[in-house]
């Protein structure tokens, strides 16, 4: 201290001039580092968006709860046919399909049906649900191959023209390369015939809450939508029937098929 | 009158030194204002100087003298590089950097890209750019199990002595709202929805979780030359980026992108689009930081099953073998990791990937 009080004013101004100077160069140091620019190279990906759709049992309730195990077809002289609800739940999805591969051991057949609960009775498919409340679907909309501009459009990709022992459709062997090596011997039942249907505009059924059970129409969730635009969930219900013909082709012989439902975007 | 007049005098010689030392201090106030003024000036003719070569100044040849580099890159425009204009204006379309123009926007190919490279005839109509946004596309975007490469070359400039580069990677992402269905009246297209993009902030609670989780499944690996026969190995870029060594030539820059399908990929190593070196460094990775690849459950924080950065084979071993040992919890790990697949997914619409390369000081 006594040292800097015996420097004269002069030295003193030196002094706190070069302490600011040498400040001053720390502080400008990193800022004209920026001076030296570096290069950058850059690129804009889009992120999909992953799709939420899930198949349900009626009531929107798990799959778990779809049970097809032990259809009574009784002695083969009647024909018949057994209902079975399911649906497709999804969220921020436009359009999706739905495929059904099944065996061909039992001469029956698949009609695929849109559904929609009904509120005012109890008429229609019933559903009894887990806890054993019984809901009730009505189902006039059948997919079938007619007209490939409609929404309700379904058809066989490889059904094999004709139709054998007792009207059975069975497959084409359109699609053994993919699952065979040539020369496998296939049990012609056994190989799957795939069928789907034409795309299905999601929008064209909405649910608004996820406690609604009911589906409402485009209209009226257009109007939802014009005040919750973030709502953006689905649910289409729907009857898959399983019927016989009464030509004695199919009794009850202990006989099984695989079934596969499925919904894809 | 004298006793007076001497007594006058010393008053008056008095009130004069007063004054010189009112006077000196207020020198030394003037000086330390000028000083402070001074330094004012500096700053801000520093901070002038910064401006203007941030609006205009990109031609100042300083910069071009100072990096004894350029990047270049090959190949067409991406997909959606019209969102630029959105990001950062001050990128150009253009094959290789320059003094007046440091941010390049990459030109992409079929051997280089990140899933936004058209490989239809033509340009993309708006018909084509509609389908690809509508939200149920899959096609020109990542998604899980998805994997590739993009590459840039650094082109020495002439004369340049042998030198080093540092290489970061940045990503941004951004949220953006979209239609669910048509309606032609209002002009809107069931898709993406261009003028909704609001960039990602770590700030914002909605945004942090799926902005760690990208970090952790959008994974970028750096192949470098193992040894001197060519051999390539691939490598983990973390945070801080990495070096390239010694550039006397034009050098290829190749970085692999992996979005891992299913967390067994990373605990079996076995990750397509990784090699061994990189699918160990990416299992060695998800150890370290689990936070990064799993959605955390309110009551799990991971600490059985986290690494520090130095740990050995041996300890990625053991703790891998925590994850798998039982099955039901192997289920619920695999299941943490694909709902971090989700949120990703429904949060982030589109990623902004930025490399920047600067000489290693």
């Amino acid at each position: 201290m006594n040292r800097m009080m015996k420097l004269t004013k002069a030295q003193k101004i030196q002094l706190v001039i070069s302490v600011l100077l040498t400040l001053t160069l720390i502080i400008a140091f990193p800022v004209m580092a920026w001076f030296s620019s570096e290069r950058k190279v850059a690129t804009v990906a889009k992120v999909n968006t992953p799709a939420k759709l899930s198949i349900k049992s009626g009531a929107s309730e798990d799959i778990i709860q779809f049970k097809m195990s032990g259809i009574n077809v009784g002695d083969g002289t009647e024909s018949g046919y057994k209902d079975y609800v399911f649906c497709v739940e999804g969220e921020e999805v436009s359009n999706y399909r739905i495929q059904i591969a099944h065996t061909t051991n039992i001469n029956f057949t698949y009609t695929l049906y849109k559904a929609y609960t009904n509120n005012s009775g109890n008429g229609g498919v019933e559903y009894i649900d887990e806890s054993g409340g019984t809901h009730y679907y009505i189902c006039n909309e059948e997919f079938s191959s007619n007209d490939p501009s409609s929404e309700l459009y379904g058809h066989y990709i490889n059904l094999k023209a004709g139709t054998f022992f007792g009207n059975r459709k069975i497959a084409d062997d359109g699609y053994d390369k993919k699952s065979y090596e040539s020369g496998d011997v296939i049990q012609q039942y056994a190989e799957p015939l795939y069928w789907q249907t034409g795309t299905i505009h999601a929008n064209s059924e909405y649910k608004i809450n996820e406690s609604d059970t009911d589906s409402i129409s485009y209209n009226e969730y257009n109007n939802y939508h014009a005040t919750e635009p973030s709502d953006k969930k689905f649910l289409n219900f729907y009857v898959l029937r399983i019927s016989w013909p009464g030509d004695n082709t199919v009794k009850n012989d202990k006989e099984t098929d695989i079934i596969y439902l499925t919904a894809a975007v | 009158m004298k006793q007076s007049l001497y007594n006058n005098q010393t008053d008056i010689s008095d009130v004069l030194k007063q004054k010189k030392k009112s006077r000196n201090a207020l020198l030394v106030k003037l000086s330390a204002m000028l000083i402070v003024t001074a330094i004012i000036l500096i700053f801000s003719s520093i901070a002038w100087f910064t401006m203007n070569r941030e609006v205009i100044g990109n031609g100042m040849e300083m910069t071009a003298s100072d990096l004894p580099f350029e990047l270049k890159t090959e190949g067409s425009a991406g997909l959606y590089d019209d969102y630029f204009q959105l990001f950062d204006t001050e990128y150009q379309s253009e094959n290789v950097t320059s003094g007046t123009n440091n941010k390049m926007i990459w030109q992409l190919s079929s051997q280089s890209h990140m899933d936004n490279y058209w490989t239809g005839t033509g340009t993309p109509t708006k018909d084509d750019l509609d389908k690809i946004k509508s939200i149920e596309s899959s096609d020109y975007g990542l998604s899980p199990g998805d994997y590739g490469q993009i590459k840039f070359t650094v082109v020495p400039k002439n004369n340049s002595d042998m030198f080093s580069v540092k290489i970061i990677p940045e990503t941004t992402c951004f949220r953006v709202g979209y239609y669910t269905v048509d309606n032609p009246e209002q002009g809107q297209i069931a898709g993406y929805q261009d003028d909704t993009f609001v960039k990602m902030d770590n700030s914002e609670e909605n945004d942090r979780e799926a902005l760690k989780l990208i970090s952790g499944h959008l994974l970028y690996f750096y192949e470098f030359d193992a040894d001197e026969n060519g051999e390539k190995e691939m490598q983990l870029i973390g945070e801080d980026g990495f070096l390239i060594e010694n550039i006397t030539e034009e050098k290829d820059v190749v970085i692999h992108w992996v979005w891992p399908e299913s967390l067994s990929n990373i605990i079996d190593e076995d990750v397509i689009g990784l090699d061994a070196a990189g699918a160990y460094s990416l299992k060695h990775y998800f150890f370290e930081h689990p936070d990064l690849f799993l959605k955390k459950d309110e009551s799990d924080d991971f600490t059985d099953i986290t690494i520090s950065a130095d740990a050995s084979a041996d300890e990625v071993d053991a703790k891998s073998a925590i994850i798998t040992s039982d099955r039901l919890s192997y289920a619920g790990y695999r299941t943490m990791y694909n709902e971090a697949d989700q949120i990703i997914g429904t949060n982030i619409g589109y990623i902004f990937l930025e490399m920047s390369v600067d000489i290693d000081r």
